[in-house]
């Protein structure tokens, strides 16, 4: 079975990276054979419809290639809204590594996209290298997302040409250390936490093989820690070129206001670009 | 009051002779593999009045001075050891992970707690004389603290006794854990309210204002610093020494927030322990930096307070056995009784709902704690806190081999427990499909299922990818959606049928497993833990040498 992305959009406007995420929309367009939506949030008036157009041209574009849709209103609102509307299933955008006050506006677009957006969505970290994704880690959990972010990241690594794919995969076994407190000691607890890495170890493995990937090497790192910081430090150490993580979109309720989704620490200071299945 | 040379060296005496008994005593209890603070207990009751207050009560003054400066010094010690064990007792309590994942815990813990606590109150506010306490007016505080002392249970001790017996990973122990993480939580709110209720003296604040800056203190670090404190951690973690500055950085954190309840009127140990909760909470922090502090604080100050709790109360003047029997009693029948209930409410089978009441029963240090508190505020007579503590001792002792037994009877989700002879062949199938065939019959007729669904299911899953494994093994699996529980079946084929492993040994043992549809991580558990038994090639060989069914499902649970 093969996962892919009939159709791909890219949330485009006028900064100086728009050429660069152009670039790369063609990119995975490419790899997928998909079809290629572009939104625009802003006014409809000419002086931005020549703009386009000479991108487009330099782009060496037809117009069959391409769909176009024009929109006003709020950008992350307007972008999310054509996601549902026209089916999209992955959606492009740039954020900002690291945003400051003036950065803001167009860092906070980015982040509602990565928490809301309907489909999956890929964050390019700016500025954006056009190179393949060679360096590709994926975060996986057992659930049926978990599978489904595995089997993007396999199509994604075997049409890039890649040999080999990082699977990473966190766990945690609560309040364990408290058995230091009633006469436990250090070499116990660490030998449980080694033997259960391995037992997750095996898992993963399990897990894999029952998606059947072929002609891939796949390294595991199963790693201890929660909510994954463990896994996020793990992945800065080894700064890969593309970080998959399968993420539900999470309406905030007063409770989510009160215990932050997991993953959201991730989407507030990028470590490499990043792909989030849904 | 200046404290003199000869006082200092009268205090560092008597610590250094404390440490040195506990750690004695707490070591020969490891050895006996039971909980070393009832070894540290022993030591102070050795070390007090009890033992050698009797025999030589000049050693025992010239050490532990009843009053004057060298008291006081190993008094403010003592304050501080029970603010860092309940700091780093708040750092285990994983209350994200156990609201985020378990909604049966949350019933067991409440039922485990009002339960017990109806009893303790009831009790206390019938039977008050009964119980030792003659002062009619303070009859509610009274009765609300037995209610809340039987209530509460200690995850030190339950946590340990779940890694001892080897549960601790299953679905069983999680639902122990989880539920002693929130009962510990309600426990110690609900015992901060009622000394808010004691209206102590030194406070400024009436009991409303001080259950107001308790709500909004637990607001602030929960709601707005929870964030904060987790990026703080990691940045000390990443930019200072390390671990020094972040153990550096918790003590500050814990010990401030403990002088703020203190401060406003209810117990320094409230503020530790929540602030503990905040900084548990936080992902960044380093498993390393849990274990130091861990260690830091249980080997060091742990054994100062066990060993204190000895010192000052003569346990055999103060045992009164009615009392303990009394106590003990109603503590174990309300506690194991309410859990028990809770877990059978959320669809846990009547044994394991067992397992959980025992599990949750141990009192540990927690309640140790409680009672002291209440003991110097003039809640209990000494008389009541030496029955605490003897129930907490008792509870702690009996619940490991009390569910030992039960844990004996459980048919657990475990591999082994599924490796039955009944549902083992010797079969003669020729092809795949006869192997597949003949299995899925024995787990059809076992589990009333229909036959063909399941092979159809099978077949499906064998035709995406073979499951042949290696080392004779093949491992045919589905999930079914009308099953509550995992099902195998085995067959031992001596010719082997050919299920394309990996190595291209023909099958000789086949696995056939079917797990409910929406139990992922169950099914990848089990197929891990069967691919992991088939490691031993002549061990293996070996059983394919056996013929009596008994023995190849005892070889097979041994693999």
């Amino acid at each position: 079975m093969e996962i892919g992305f009939q159709k791909i959009a890219l949330a485009f406007n006028f900064t100086p990276t728009s050429k660069d995420l152009l670039q790369e929309a063609l990119r995975i367009q490419k790899l997928f054979s998909s079809r290629l939506y572009l939104i625009h949030i802003g006014k409809d008036d000419e002086n931005y419809k020549k703009m386009l157009n000479d991108v487009l041209k330099e782009m060496k574009l037809k117009e069959n290639d391409y769909e176009l849709i024009w929109s006003d209103g709020d950008p992350a609102t307007e972008i999310i809204k054509t996601c549902s509307e026209q089916e999209i299933e992955l959606l492009l955008a740039g954020a900002l590594e690291k945003e400051n006050i003036i950065k803001f506006y167009i860092g906070s677009v980015a982040r509602k996209l990565m928490k809301y957006s309907p489909c999956s969505i890929l964050i390019y970290k700016i500025p954006i290298i056009i190179k393949p994704f060679r360096k590709i880690f994926v975060s996986i959990d057992y659930s049926p997302l978990g599978e489904k972010a595995m089997q993007i990241a396999y199509q994604l690594a075997i049409k890039e040409g890649n040999p080999s794919l990082d699977v990473v995969r966190e766990f945690y076994i609560p309040g364990l250390t408290a058995t230091l407190q009633d006469s436990g000691d250090v070499g116990q607890l660490e030998d449980m936490i080694e033997k259960a890495t391995k037992e997750e170890e095996e898992k993963t493995r399990v897990f894999l093989n029952e998606l059947n990937l072929q002609n891939i090497n796949i390294d595991i790192h199963c790693i201890y820690g929660k909510e994954k910081r463990a896994e996020r430090n793990f992945v800065d150490e080894n700064s890969p070129d593309l970080y998959i993580i399968p993420s539900k979109i999470k309406k905030p309720t007063l409770w989510e206001r009160f215990l932050p989704m997991e993953t959201e620490h991730i989407f507030e200071d990028l470590p490499s670009n990043i792909l989030i299945v849904r | 009051m200046e404290a003199t040379h000869p006082d200092i060296v009268i205090l560092l005496l008597s610590i250094s002779v404390m440490l040195f008994a506990a750690k004695v005593f707490g070591e020969i209890f490891i050895k006996l593999h039971q909980p070393a603070i009832i070894g540290e207990i022993l030591a102070g009751i050795i070390l007090g009045p009890t033992v050698l207050g009797t025999i030589s009560p000049d050693i025992f003054y010239f050490l532990f001075p009843p009053q004057g400066s060298t008291n006081n010094a190993l008094t403010g010690l003592i304050n501080i050891s029970v603010v860092l064990l309940l700091l780093i007792s708040g750092m285990e309590v994983d209350f994200n992970v156990v609201l985020k994942n378990s909604s049966k815990a949350l019933v067991i813990s409440c039922f485990g707690i009002i339960i017990p606590f109806v009893i303790g109150f009831l009790m206390a506010w019938f039977f008050p004389v009964t119980l030792g306490i003659s002062e009619i007016n303070n009859k509610l505080i009274f009765a609300l603290f037995i209610g809340t002392a039987l209530s509460i249970s200690a995850l030190p001790v339950i946590a340990k006794t779940l890694m001892d017996l080897n549960i601790y990973k299953m679905d069983i122990g999680m639902m122990i854990i989880s539920s002693a993480m929130i009962n510990d939580l309600i426990g110690w709110l609900v015992f901060s309210v009622i000394l808010g209720m004691m209206g102590n003296n030194s406070s400024h604040f009436n009991f409303l204002e001080i259950l107001l800056f308790i709500i909004l203190f637990f607001i602030i670090l929960f709601v707005f610093l929870r964030r904060i404190i987790d990026q703080t951690v990691n940045y000390i973690q990443e930019k200072w020494s390390f671990p020094g500055s972040i153990l550096n950085f918790i003590l500050v954190l814990g010990i401030a927030g403990a002088a703020y309840t203190q401060y406003i009127g209810i117990h320094a140990v409230l503020g530790a322990f929540l602030v503990g909760i905040a900084i548990g909470e936080a992902p960044s922090l380093n498993q390393k930096v849990r274990e130091t502090l861990n260690q830091f604080v249980s080997n060091i100050f742990a054994p100062l307070f066990f060993v204190s709790i000895g010192l000052g109360v003569n346990f055999i003047q103060n045992f009164n056995l009615g009392l303990v029997l009394i106590i003990l009693l109603i503590s174990i029948i309300g506690k194991v009784a309410g859990s028990y209930l809770g877990a059978k409410i959320s669809g846990v089978d009547s044994t394991d709902s067992a397992i959980i009441g025992l599990g949750l029963n141990s009192r540990g240090t927690m309640e140790i704690i409680l009672g002291l508190l209440a003991l110097q505020v003039g809640i209990i007579t000494d008389q009541v806190f030496v029955a605490l503590v003897i129930m907490a001792l008792v509870t702690s002792l009996i619940s490991a081999p009390l569910m030992n037994i039960l844990l004996s009877k459980r048919n657990l989700s475990d591999i082994n427990s599924l490796i039955n002879k009944k549902n083992i062949k010797i079969s003669n199938a020729k092809t795949k499909e006869d192997a597949i065939d003949e299995l899925c019959e024995v787990i059809a007729n076992s589990h009333k299922l229909d036959k063909n669904e399941i092979k159809k299911a099978i077949l499906e899953r064998e035709n995406m990818i073979p499951t042949g494994i290696a080392n004779y093994l093949a491992l045919p699996h589905c999930r079914y959606d009308k099953l509550q529980k995992p099902a195998l079946a085995i067959a031992i084929n001596k010719n082997g049928v050919d299920f394309k492993s990996a190595d291209e040994t023909p099958a000789k043992f086949i696995f056939l497993l079917v797990t409910p549809e929406n139990k992922n991580e169950l099914q990848l558990q089990l197929l891990a833990d069967i691919v992991s038994k088939f490691q031993n090639r002549e061990a293996i060989e070996s059983i394919l040498k056996l013929n009596d069914i008994n023995k190849i499902e005892a070889e097979l649970r041994k693999l």
